[in-house]
């Protein structure tokens, strides 16, 4: 059993044989326990007169999520992936710097590549968010599934990481002398889709609160 | 317009534009055939130059006057173009320089490509090779 179960247990039970919610928030702190996992056990039962206590609900984990969230998972980071690869050949084709060397061919077998990847993808993220979304409004209690919030947060961490990567480099590319318009529209493709990804995943994950 | 579809409709338009862009650079299976040909077209000029490096090398370092069967040499070398059946050109521009020739369909996606001691010019379809 975790530390976190265990105390819940204890507070159901304290809470059963009768105690006050001061009393016992008082007797775990004087066990050692920290304000948070205190407020945190005594949160993981409802604050009503009824008996016995009433547990709020939980976090769980089904395979099912596991399987849906995982391929949408998948599916939009194949779709950012090979969309910033795509925008970035189109704009190295469009933008040329003086002196660039010619490597047409190898760009259009990798462009083929990005627009195959993206046409089976990107519409697979959009049907299965689409699906997702419909079932979390349906259904609320689908917003505490803990596989959403891991995937989530994952998510909501690399968008956050490439926009800070992408901030790094026009920095560095500025104090280089190097801000020119390529730079600039590479720059904006990354910040636009990291920045819905990012936005997405924030109205995402919030909500859904009683579930630790 | 509700703000929690906005990001899935943004990713949806960047790929729409993406790949609509991507398709018009590209071009169709046609376009992607025609690249596979002149890829085809590109290894046997390079095969062509090596044999007729091979034939000079045999004969006294002087460069042969026109392409013919060297039995010395390589025996796989084609000296017509596979697909439209059109000889490929050889030129002897002078005692150590060459040229040979092919008709190319994509001319400008060959833009520069390197010889051993030549380069292609992608408008006339002819590389320029020099013997050393």
């Amino acid at each position: 059993m975790r530390p976190a179960d265990q105390l819940a247990v204890f507070v159901g039970d304290a809470l059963t044989s009768g105690k006050s919610r001061v009393e016992i928030a008082d007797a775990l702190a004087a066990a050692g326990w920290a304000p948070n996992e205190v407020s945190e056990a005594m949160h993981a039962w409802a604050d009503t007169d009824f008996s016995p206590p009433v547990p709020r609900p939980r976090p769980y984990v089904s395979a099912r999520d596991a399987f849906y969230y995982g391929l949408m998972f998948v599916a939009l980071a194949m779709t950012a992936i090979h969309l910033t690869w795509l925008s970035f050949i189109l704009i190295d084709r469009w933008l040329p710097e003086p002196g660039q060397e010619n490597n047409y061919v190898f760009a259009l077998s990798s462009m083929r590549w990005t627009i195959s990847t993206l046409v089976v993808f990107a519409p697979l993220f959009l049907i299965l968010n689409a699906r997702i979304v419909r079932a979390t409004r349906a259904d609320p209690g689908k917003r505490r599934s803990g596989v959403r919030k891991w995937f989530g947060y994952i998510t909501l961490f690399l968008a956050a990481m490439s926009l800070l990567g992408d901030l790094m480099t026009i920095i560095y590319a500025f104090l280089n002398g190097e801000l020119a318009a390529r730079l600039l529209a590479k720059s904006a493709v990354v910040a636009l889709l990291a920045g819905s990804v990012f936005l997405y995943f924030r109205q995402e994950t919030e909500g859904g609160e009683d579930a630790r | 317009m509700r703000v929690d579809i906005l990001p899935q409709i943004v990713i949806g338009a960047l790929v729409v534009a993406a790949v609509v862009a991507g398709l018009f650079v590209v071009g169709g299976p046609e376009d992607g055939r025609m690249e596979a040909r002149d890829q085809k077209r590109m290894e046997d000029l390079r095969a062509l130059s090596d044999f007729i490096r091979c034939v000079a090398h045999a004969n006294d370092r002087q460069l042969p006057v026109e392409l013919t069967p060297n039995p010395g040499c390589s025996q796989t070398v084609r000296f017509q173009d596979p697909f439209s059946e059109k000889a490929y050109t050889y030129t002897k521009t002078s005692s150590d320089t060459y040229q040979v020739c092919a008709t190319f369909e994509k001319p400008a996606l060959l833009s520069g490509a390197s010889f051993r001691d030549g380069v292609l010019e992608p408008s006339t379809g002819c590389a320029t090779i020099t013997y050393r």
